[in-house]
């Protein structure tokens, strides 16, 4: 259906994600942080990125600022951030994507949101960078 | 300025004020009873000057001896009350001198001439003008003594007034006023403005509690925040394993077919594993808490630390195998202490170095027993513990998510195993320079009564040579 990276460090969760992605019929590359993940958006551009906020070695914050100043194309692609930090509306604002997903969360409130995700596609646009 | 050394020097400028108007006052007053004394005495003398001046008219007209004798006796009881009047042997002298001349005139009657000679008339106008003029003198004085008085006592009034308001001034600036805004803070701290900070003016000392109040408004702030960060820590590291046992719950669902058996086995033994997690995080935030309530209870035995160290070290050779694990063990290693508690810290501790150290590093863990304290050092090769951090990773709390890296886990094992160590009477301290891993030592008491290192030849065997310990 569509192409997915997924960004999580957590293992279980990441492989958990991307299997039932995948059942779900996309397809989907995942990274263990925002390094990775950039690496694999180098690789060939997604319809979405999911991610993770708080990873080692550069965080999800930090992945999206770069998606968006390096001005490769990737500030095109829609992001959808996920965590379990208690305020996680205000990342998403922070980020400037409308997409987030407060995690524990169950298999369809995922789809459903990557369903809303590729339909609007609506880009990040970090309010910050924006001046 | 100080409000002890203000008040003191306010209190004695207005005493000194009051104590001199006081003595001005006692000192004019006596002054002016005397220079009134003198007046009166002057004018007593002249009065008395120019009664004898008529008593020699009169005696020169008296016709009978008895009247004669009466006016003579007359005249000498004015003179002699004259001459007890005087004061200074001066005035006594200008009387004194009249006494040959009065003697000539009244014996003059017997030789039956009884005429007044002038010289004695002038000779007592002239001490008539003198003690008058005396008495106009002191008259003067007496003015001049009371203008002086009524100055001086308006001035004192004035200077008096003037330090009273000084004073209240004061109070009411530096006493009153801080003290109404300072209580005022402290109110709406306590109503729970945590933004409340008391204004540090006034008195030194106002200042001071005012300060304390601020530092200590701080702390709380500090510790709310701190406390806020934890909770947002603790639900965010609990809610990373809850959103994968979460998600698996997708796997079975009417829409679709059961995954094959193997995925299964796969998908719960994940649930397992993120159950243990959760479960593990759930023991250190009950630990944590019990700790900070004080509520440490410690179960002491005889145990050997040596062998506490071997069991982690083994435990986490276990778990990764791709980490280099060395083991030296010194002296003898026994002691008394609660072995749970210390091996909840050397598995923090290992554990620690295993997380925080990149795959194939070295994790090398050396216990010495060869004084007392027992000294255990766990080092790695990992990224180091930086300058700034290595004041708060002891404390409780202190990890936020900005924080988290790559490491499970609440942040609290440092501070649970210092404060385990503390109530062993032991200590820990972390050394590191940045990129070059970090080193943490731990020291224990050996706490046994009256038993010595020496006396303990299994232990003692450990010493001969360390014991190497490393995977594959």
């Amino acid at each position: 259906m569509a192409s997915i990276v997924l960004i999580d460090d957590d293992d279980d969760m990441r492989e958990t994600m991307a299997d039932l992605l995948a059942i779900e019929g996309h397809e989907v590359r995942t990274a263990r942080n925002g390094v990775e993940g950039l690496q694999a958006l180098d690789d060939r551009l997604p319809q979405l990125v999911l991610t993770d906020v708080e990873m080692p070695v550069l965080d999800g914050r930090a992945m999206v600022f770069r998606m968006f100043v390096e001005n490769l194309g990737r500030e095109n692609v829609p992001i959808i951030v996920t965590s379990g930090a208690p305020d996680l509306g205000e990342i998403a604002r922070a980020l400037g994507t409308p997409y987030y997903l407060a995690k524990p969360f169950p298999l369809e409130t995922l789809t459903a949101t990557i369903d809303k995700a590729l339909t609007e596609a609506i880009p990040a646009r970090p309010p910050g960078l924006l001046g | 300025m100080q409000l002890r050394r203000t008040l003191t020097s306010t209190t004695v400028g207005l005493g000194l004020i009051t104590l001199t108007a006081c003595v001005a006052l006692v000192l004019s007053t006596t002054l002016l009873r005397r220079t009134v004394d003198d007046l009166d005495r002057a004018h007593a003398i002249s009065r008395l000057a120019s009664s004898l001046a008529h008593q020699s008219i009169r005696f020169e007209m008296e016709t009978t001896p008895m009247g004669r004798s009466l006016s003579e006796a007359q005249g000498r009881v004015l003179l002699a009350r004259a001459i007890d009047l005087t004061r200074s042997p001066d005035e006594r002298q200008v009387l004194e001198n009249l006494v040959p001349q009065l003697e000539t005139h009244w014996q003059s009657a017997d030789r039956g001439d009884a005429r007044l000679p002038p010289t004695l008339v002038s000779a007592l106008i002239r001490v008539d003008e003198l003690f008058a003029a005396k008495a106009e003198a002191q008259s003067r004085r007496a003015r001049t003594i009371d203008m002086t008085a009524n100055v001086l006592g308006v001035a004192m009034a004035v200077l008096l007034a003037a330090g009273v308001l000084f004073f209240l001034w004061t109070l009411t600036e530096f006493v009153f006023g801080p003290i109404q805004r300072l209580a005022r803070s402290v109110d709406r701290f306590a109503e729970g403005d945590p933004t409340a900070r008391a204004p540090v003016t006034g008195a030194e000392e106002i200042r001071r509690i005012a300060v304390a109040q601020n530092t200590m408004a701080d702390a709380l702030a500090q510790t709310r925040e701190d406390q806020l960060r934890y909770v947002a820590t603790v639900v965010h590291d609990l809610r990373n394993p809850l959103a994968a046992v979460q998600l698996a719950v997708g796997y079975v669902t009417p829409k679709r077919p059961l995954p094959s058996e193997g995925r299964i086995r796969e998908i719960f033994a994940m649930i397992g594993r993120q159950l243990r997690r959760l479960n593990s995080l759930v023991g250190d935030v009950l630990n944590a808490v019990q700790i900070e309530a004080g509520e440490i209870v410690l179960r002491k035995t005889t145990c050997n630390l040596g062998e506490l160290a071997d069991a982690s070290v083994s435990l986490f050779r276990s778990m990764s195998p791709y980490h280099l694990f060395e083991l030296s063990r010194i002296g003898s290693t026994t002691l008394s202490a609660d072995a749970t508690r210390i091996e909840q810290v050397l598995n923090n501790l290992i554990g620690n170095a295993v997380k925080y150290s990149p795959q194939g590093s070295l994790v090398s863990v050396t216990v010495d027993g060869e004084d007392d304290p027992l000294v255990v050092t766990v080092s790695d090769q990992g990224p180091g513990v930086s300058p700034a951090l290595q004041g708060q990773i002891f404390r409780a709390f202190s990890r936020g998510p900005s924080q988290h890296e790559e490491v499970e886990g609440i942040g609290l094992g440092l501070y649970v195993s210092k404060r385990i160590l503390e109530a062993h009477g032991g200590s820990i301290q972390v050394s590191s320079s940045d990129g070059r891993g970090a080193t943490f030592r731990m020291t224990l008491p050996r706490g046994l009564p009256g038993a010595d290192a020496e006396l303990e030849p299994a232990a003692a065997l450990h010493s001969a040579s360390p014991e190497q310990l490393s995977s594959a």
